[in-house]
């Protein structure tokens, strides 16, 4: 009696049903009553079971209904192809993965495979790759989703590491691996340039992408070209540089691999990058707050450039205010944000296609950092200069009347700033005294120490006030060539305690984690560039805690100025940190203003 | 297309389903090359039975769902055609009643001091069993395959994925696949009704 649409009802008493349950399951059985069974589909009948003694009963039901969904990928499609061709043989897909893994072996001698890492760390952690939310269709998302865990596809392409990734470098490279349209950034020193290169590794491994051209600042690209060896050895990396027929050459003929260059010489060879055909796979911009002024033309020339995929690394997507992250944006999804869109509404635009992890979010074993705010007192040389031409200017500014602009104001700011480092007169410098005082500790610690200024002039007097330490220079008037040869002594020289560096020049891009002090004698103008200078020392790699001293001299401008940072940083987390509140209405949400420059002594903006 | 076809492709099939409270079964089944790269999906939608089947079906419904209706009609749907089909739910073993090709139920070996596995005490003698890395698999006595065989078919397999790993993606293209439906129609077929 039995069949797959036709169970079998069994009578017998062991299992009989109730007369609800048989009424439910066979409506067209009326009646169940003690020993007969009245069916009532047509004609009505009566059965006595007394007689009939059935051992089973077979109710009909309808089958269930399946509906299925479903797709064949590409490496199906293939297979189906070659199917219907004829057939392969077994094993035929495997091979292609094997010529690969031959192919990227030769690569790198040494380093780690994940397989290898995997017997030492059990469970293994799974790095699953999710797709964007601007995939949309089912069967794209389904395939990203059904795609081995990253780990896996890394193992695949035999893809070795000098080291294993930590965890969120791994969830780093999950986010960018899939995305046409992403900014890494995470806080500096995370390792946003291994995270961007084993991305950019697995595309070319897996023949998704043949060019790539990176853009970084011009003292950056020996850092760059550095990483590329270290990371992806296997990698044809081009440098864009040299005179300009050299460069036009190779933007024509560079056709694989990854080209780099800088964005100084981007701009020159504008109309060369404007017609790339075929159009680069991807294109990264490092430190790409360069962009960040919409109407300049390094953002005009960087958008002009034909790309598929829209990569931008940076760990300050905001330096001043909520336009800079705009016009990141115009390069990696034009469109997406609007510059009067509020900080909260453009913190959901931007959700799916920024990445930013802080240290203490992921690297909750690196040493912490201990900031001590030194807040000085003039000494009576600096205050007589300063109070001389704080009044003196604040005069002059009031005199100009409607011929009063902005740039008075800030020479101004320069100049009780410079007074606040060094007296001009008789050079008696409070800073200075608290510095080398603290500097004899950190020496005395065997610990090496790095001073920050945004004067070269004050590097300059801080080398020659400092030279029992053996400070070395790193900044605008040192000529690129010798740079690196600079930190390479600092490094490894153990009569150099003092690195002097410029903000411009320090800022970012390097290593510097041997350093365990990091001294910020004059205070720039965004938070941003003062959290990548001391990033240079507190990232990945650094053993002990970093004591970053900020002076600050009471009273004066300096003050002034660091309660418009603090609102700074409030600004970056209202867009970037998931828990913190949306910036206050009314708050400040730009950096110095035309109207607080003028505030900050006591000046209103002339009236047109 | 079912697992008799497959010799002339390295593919292995994976076979799982989900069950949600508020909808019932889901269903899904994908397809890897020896890398361990998807070829081919299929999933279903919910599938929840009737008090009737409940009722009729009693403690063999949980198998009539998985392997009868879910299992078969995935398997089906497939187009490429498989080495071995595997599964970690042990309901879905009947699907070996009809399917020639290798059905087999694959499970985490426990380590020596961790004791027996879950199944350990129940898998008959009689049925064939496998254990491959960390790995153990099993069928059912109406399964038929070849240990040593079926040895060499997986081996190119497990030294690039966790057998259990791609039962996890299998989830979670079901789940995606059932939040974009809801989102993307209000009871509109988007697919084909297989059964």
């Amino acid at each position: 009696m039995k069949n797959e649409s036709s169970p079998a009802l069994p009578l017998s008493p062991a299992y009989s049903l109730s007369a609800a349950e048989l009424q439910f399951v066979a409506p067209h059985v009326m009646s169940h009553r003690r020993q007969q069974l009245e069916l009532g589909s047509g004609q009505s009948t009566r059965i006595d079971l007394t007689i009939a003694r059935p051992e089973s009963y077979s109710v009909l039901l309808p089958p269930l209904q399946v509906r299925t969904t479903g797709c064949l990928f590409p490496e199906g499609q293939e297979a189906c192809r070659l199917q219907s061709l004829g057939g392969p043989g077994s094993g035929e897909l495997s091979v292609v993965g094997s010529i690969a893994k031959q192919t990227n072996r030769a690569g790198m001698d040494g380093g780690i495979v994940f397989s290898e890492a995997r017997e030492n760390s059990k469970p293994p952690t799974l790095t699953r790759v999710r797709p964007p939310q601007d995939v949309v269709k089912l069967e794209d998302r389904l395939y990203y989703l059904l795609q081995p865990p990253l780990e896996t596809l890394l193992e695949m392409e035999s893809l070795r590491f000098p080291f294993l990734p930590f965890g969120y470098q791994m969830d780093g490279i999950a986010f960018l691996y899939p995305r046409h349209e992403a900014i890494l950034a995470d806080e500096m020193g995370l390792g946003k340039t291994m995270q961007a290169i084993t991305a950019l590794r697995l595309l070319f491994s897996q023949g998704q992408i043949r060019r790539t051209l990176l853009v970084c600042p011009k003292p950056l690209i020996s850092n760059w070209q550095r990483e590329f060896t270290l990371w992806a050895p296997e990698l044809p990396v081009t440098i864009v540089e040299g005179n300009q027929s050299r460069r036009h050459w190779l933007w024509q003929h560079a056709t694989e691999g990854v080209l780099l260059a800088n964005y100084e010489s981007l701009v020159r060879d504008h109309r060369q990058v404007a017609a790339l055909d075929p159009a680069l796979d991807v294109m990264i911009l490092d430190e790409s707050q360069r962009i960040k002024n919409r109407t300049g033309t390094t953002n005009h020339v960087i958008c002009s450039v034909p790309r598929k995929r829209s990569w931008a690394l940076t760990g300050t997507p905001i330096e001043n205010s909520t336009e800079d992250l705009v016009g990141i944006f115009d390069f990696v999804s034009p469109g997406c944000l609007r510059p009067q869109m509020k900080a909260a509404t453009m913190r959901t635009a931007v959700d799916d296609y920024v990445l930013r992890r802080t240290k203490d979010q992921v690297l909750t074993d690196l040493p912490p950092k201990l900031y001590r705010d030194a807040h000085v007192v003039l000494t009576p040389e600096q205050l007589t200069s300063y109070q001389l031409a704080e009044n003196e200017g604040v005069v002059r500014l009031n005199d100009l009347q409607q011929e009063l602009t902005i740039q008075h104001v800030f020479e101004l700011v320069l100049r009780l700033k410079q007074i606040c480092n060094f007296d001009p007169l008789t050079g008696a410098s409070v800073k200075f005294d608290r510095l080398r005082a603290d500097l004899e500790e950190c020496v005395a610690s065997g610990r090496k120490a790095i001073v920050f200024s945004q004067w070269v002039r004050t590097i300059e007097q801080l080398r020659d006030g400092l030279s029992e330490y053996g400070p070395l220079e790193y900044h605008g008037k040192i000529p690129f060539r010798k740079r690196e040869n600079v930190i390479e002594q600092f490094r490894s020289d153990p009569n150099h305690h003092v690195l002097l560096m410029s903000y411009g020049a320090g800022s970012v891009g390097l290593n510097l984690q041997f350093a365990g002090y990091v001294f910020l004698f004059d205070r720039w103008w965004n938070p941003a560039v003062e959290d990548q200078a001391i990033n240079r020392v507190h990232r990945v790699g650094t053993t002990a805690p970093v004591t970053i001293t900020r002076f600050l001299a009471m009273g004066t401008i300096e003050q002034r100025i660091d309660q418009v940072l603090e609102e700074k940083r409030e600004l970056f987390h209202s867009v970037f940190d998931p828990e913190s509140k949306p910036a206050k209405p009314g708050s400040k949400s730009s950096g110095l203003s035309r109207d607080e420059i003028f505030s900050l002594f006591n000046l209103k903006f002339p009236a047109a | 297309m079912d697992a008799a076809n497959g010799n002339s492709l390295a593919a292995i099939g994976f076979l799982t389903a989900l069950e949600d409270p508020a909808h019932g079964w889901f269903g899904g089944y994908l397809l890897l090359s020896q890398l361990g790269r998807p070829l081919e999906f299929h999933c279903t939608t919910p599938i929840e039975p009737t008090r009737a089947q409940q009722i009729l079906y009693g403690p063999t419904l949980q198998s009539h769902l998985l392997g009868e209706v879910i299992g078969r009609t995935l398997v089906r749907q497939a187009k490429l055609p498989v080495q071995a089909v595997l599964t970690d739910y042990p309901e879905m073993l009947n699907l070996s009643l009809y399917q020639q090709g290798v059905v087999a139920c694959v499970e985490r070996k426990m380590g020596p001091n961790q004791g027996e596995s879950s199944t350990d005490c129940n898998i008959e003698e009689s049925v064939p069993r496998l254990e491959l890395g960390n790995w153990q698999l099993y069928g059912t006595s109406t399964c038929n395959w070849q240990v040593e065989q079926l040895r060499q078919q997986l081996t190119p397999l497990v030294e690039h994925i966790d057998l259990l790993e791609p039962f996890q993606r299998i989830r979670e293209a079901i789940l995606e696949a059932q939040r974009i439906s809801a989102i993307g129609d209000e009871g509109t077929s988007a697919g084909s009704i297989a059964a």
